[in-house]
Formats: structure tokens, sequence, C-alpha cells
């Protein structure tokens, strides 16, 4: 360790020496009912969002399903229409 | 809050609050810095004190917390700081009665370094860490602490003329 380190650290120690006794605890207790507020609005907040996701997710929905459907024949299946086909042609050869 | 009626958590902050307020005293350099420093990151932990009680982890997520908050300030605050790129001539302590005033340099010059490079500093020298475990600690790469930590001595004797080892005083200021 170079000299420079360790007179950093003697320093260190004094700062540390220096510094006063905190009463924590009260600082922590008077703050207890704004945490506990920060607490709720953040509850708050999360059940709002969860409650507008599903509240839109059920209107898409809703909207989805009363949409009228398209009305439209099924065409067959392509090996059913060849077949099928195939089958007039040569039904009509005859 | 839940944890602040925990005996083990309100026990665990007076068993430990005067040595988290030391550290936080040496990281700030200002008492009431200090205080706020301390108190957010006990209100942090406070909030995940079942899962910390629980690891036995509480004043390594406090310490944890304390650097980071107070190098994250630093990425907001960066333009606040007060930092210079003229760096005043060094004194030169000529007697021992000079050492309040030597103090007062260190302290001064410490307050010229960023937040960073003073919490890797705090974390080295004070904390007695180990470069990796403060790479760890700040999310950092190991190359950059020692980086900053290189910078950062560089400019403590270059402005403070005390910390210099005697047969450098004042030549790094040339």
């Amino acid at each position: 360790m170079t000299t420079t380190e360790e007179r950093l650290r003697t320093r260190f120690q004094e700062m540390a020496d220096e510094a006063q006794p905190a009463a924590l605890l009260s600082r922590l207790d008077d703050r207890a009912p704004a945490m506990r507020r920060r607490r709720l609005v953040v509850a708050g907040v999360a059940a709002a969002a969860v409650v507008a996701v599903a509240v839109s997710t059920a209107f898409v929905q809703s909207r989805l399903t009363s949409m009228p459907q398209p009305a439209y024949e099924p065409r067959p299946s392509s090996s059913w229409g060849a077949l099928s086909r195939r089958d007039q042609g040569s039904r009509g050869w005859r | 809050m839940k944890a602040l009626e925990d005996s083990e958590f309100r026990g665990f902050v007076i068993a430990r609050g005067s040595a988290l307020v030391r550290s936080a005293y040496v990281l700030t350099g200002d008492q009431q810095l200090a205080e706020d420093l301390i108190q957010s990151a006990l209100e942090k932990t406070a909030r995940h004190w079942g899962s910390i009680r629980f690891a036995g982890a509480a004043e390594s997520y406090v310490r944890r917390t304390m650097y980071r908050d107070q190098v994250s300030i630093w990425r907001r605050r960066r333009v606040n700081e007060d930092l210079t790129d003229v760096i005043p001539e060094p004194r030169r302590p000529e007697s021992a009665g000079d050492q309040v005033e030597e103090r007062l340099d260190l302290a001064q010059a410490l307050n010229r370094l960023g937040r960073r490079q003073r919490a890797i500093l705090v974390l080295r020298f004070y904390e007695d860490l180990t470069e990796r475990e403060v790479a760890e600690l700040l999310g950092i790469s190991v190359g950059t602490v020692k980086s900053q930590t290189f910078k950062a001595l560089h400019r403590l004797r270059v402005a403070s003329g005390d910390l210099a080892p005697a047969g450098t005083r004042g030549r790094e200021a040339r």
C-alpha cells in the first residue's frame, strides 16, 4: 500500500469519527405515514392499470363478437374439388 | 409499514445505525446528506424486510442500496456537481501546526471528486473491499474501479499536497 492510500485511510477514519449519531428510528417513524401513503398510491395505480387492461380487453372482445359474420358458401377443399371436377368431366365425356 | 413495527428491524437499526451513519458520512462528507441517504436506504430495506431478514443480509442490503443511491444521484445531478478542470495550486504543509488546514484541504479535495470516484475510494480504503467486490457492489467493471481509483488518487494528490508521498509533493502539480 502506498503512503497516499495509508493517509487516505487515516483521513477516512477521522471523518467517520466526526459523524454525529443520528436518531434514525425516530426519523423512520416520522416518515411512516408518508411511506404508507406512497405504498397505497403505488397499489392503487397498479390496481387501476389492471382494471384498465381488463376493461379494454373485454370491450374489444365484445366488439369482435358482436360484428356481423360475412355470409359465404364454404369452398370445397382442393382435393375434393379436384376429384369432383374430374368426376363431372368424366361424366360429361360419357 | 409492517417492518417499522418489527422488533427485529428496529433492533437492527439500533445495533447498526451508528456504523451506517459513519459510512454515509464518509461517503457524503455532510451530516444531513448522510442521514438522508441512510434513511432512504432503510426505507427501501423496510419495504423488502421479509425477504432480506430471512436471507440474513440486512446490512449488506442497506450498504449496497446506500452506495448505489449515492452513485445514481451523481448520475442524475451530474451537471450540478462542483467539478472543475482547474486544479488549484497544491499546498505544501510546512509544520505540524497546519494539521487542521490540511484536513480541510483533503475534505475540499474529496468534495471535488465525482460521487462515483468518492464512493470507490470509500469502498476501497474505508470499507476495505477488494476491487472485485467494489465492482460487484456498484455494478461496474473491475477495470473501471481500477481506472477511477487511479484518477481519484491522482486528483487528490494534486489538489491536496498533504496526501502526496513525501518525495513527490508538488511535483505532480507541475
